[in-house]
């Protein structure tokens, strides 16, 4: 057993397609609040690797593209090989604030609960176009009679998980649908969990890197048919 | 025997032989095997005694023949589509194990990440 006080090693997984425009400032915005980065280029065209070097980040590259669920696998199997006690998932978009990094992972080192989830409701969510915003608010109620949790916020990438709780995640939902899995994971997997309010902050790149409203409907589709399974 | 016939039923013959061979010599998956030749011999069957399939149909309800091949086939299709998807999505999920230990083979460290062997004692 860690005890609380003991100084324990987070790794942040950031999965990572054709995003070498947002790369660079991601990391220099990483760098100060976590020694170890693990970039997972997920079969990107436009040179996100090379975007990502000399930053001081391990960097693991898919040689074709699997998917957001598939680049978080790995970075966590990549992470728990390397001895992490705290993994924490962060998107490459530029969306999510570095500083709330150690509010993810407190909890989990002072044995709180084995996950963090962020929420943008209980914290800030800057220039949130009305659309999303309806959409995540019908993504929490579906959420809460999918998997039974009750939620301030879903389909936030900025997560906290122990070393625990990540060595039995292994993310079946290559893609999209991974998110909502893991909520429903969560609940079933009866781990403790705690929302954290993160910053999320909207911009023109991470709008039109964002889903589609589409997409959510796939991706309720594809949790039902997961559940029916 | 119509033309028809004379052209179907020989080659209905080769792919039950076919089947038969390749279900003895204990091929995978054996319900596959079994399956197939099964579907052969109902369709030689059928070819070879066509009243057969009314009868069938009759006996279900279902009235003509050719409505009872109808539904078989709308069902061995629509079967045969989530066979097929469940077969895709096995071996996306096989690709993507590939891909994963590529990547977990060929990862770029920096120089400076700390050692692997003391994870209670570094920093955050």
């Amino acid at each position: 057993m860690i005890a609380p006080d003991t100084q324990m090693r987070v790794f942040v997984v950031v999965p990572a397609y054709n995003e070498a425009r947002a790369m660079p400032a991601v990391l220099s915005e990483l760098e100060p609040h976590c020694e170890n980065i693990v970039i997972v280029d997920d079969g990107s065209s436009d040179g996100t690797s090379r975007a990502a070097q000399g930053f001081g980040a391990t960097i693991l590259r898919h040689v074709i593209n699997r998917g957001q669920g598939a680049a978080l696998q790995t970075g966590i199997e990549y992470s728990l090989a390397q001895g992490a006690n705290v993994i924490i998932t962060f998107d490459a978009d530029g969306q999510h604030d570095a500083a709330d990094i150690r509010r993810l992972a407190e909890p989990i080192i002072r044995r709180e609960c084995d996950v963090t989830l962020g929420s943008r409701f209980l914290g800030r969510a800057e220039r949130l176009p009305l659309q999303r915003k309806l959409i995540l608010k019908a993504g929490i109620i579906f959420t809460y009679l999918l998997s039974g949790l009750r939620l301030s916020d879903v389909h936030n990438g900025l997560r906290g998980f122990s070393r625990r709780a990540a060595a039995d995640l292994k993310i079946p939902m290559d893609r999209m649908a991974h998110a909502s899995w893991i909520l429903d994971r969560v609940k079933a997997g009866g781990w403790a969990y705690r929302e954290v309010g993160v910053t999320v902050r909207y911009s023109q790149y991470s709008r039109d890197k964002g889903q589609s409203s589409w997409n959510s409907v796939r991706i309720a589709l594809q949790m039902i048919a997961e559940k029916l399974r | 025997m119509s033309n028809f016939q004379l052209i179907a039923l020989p080659l209905i013959a080769m792919l039950i032989a076919w089947s038969l061979i390749r279900l003895l010599k204990g091929r995978r998956p054996r319900w596959l095997q079994a399956a197939s030749l099964a579907t052969w011999l109902v369709a030689g069957a059928a070819i070879f005694r066509p009243e057969l399939t009314s009868d069938v149909a009759r006996f279900l309800g279902i009235g003509r023949g050719a409505d009872l091949l109808s539904y078989v086939v709308a069902l061995a299709l629509v079967g045969s589509v989530f066979f097929l998807l469940n077969k895709i999505r096995r071996l996306e999920a096989e690709i993507t194990i590939l891909v994963r230990e590529i990547a977990l083979h060929t990862a770029e460290k920096p120089s400076d990440l700390p050692e692997a062997d003391s994870p209670e004692t570094a920093s955050l």
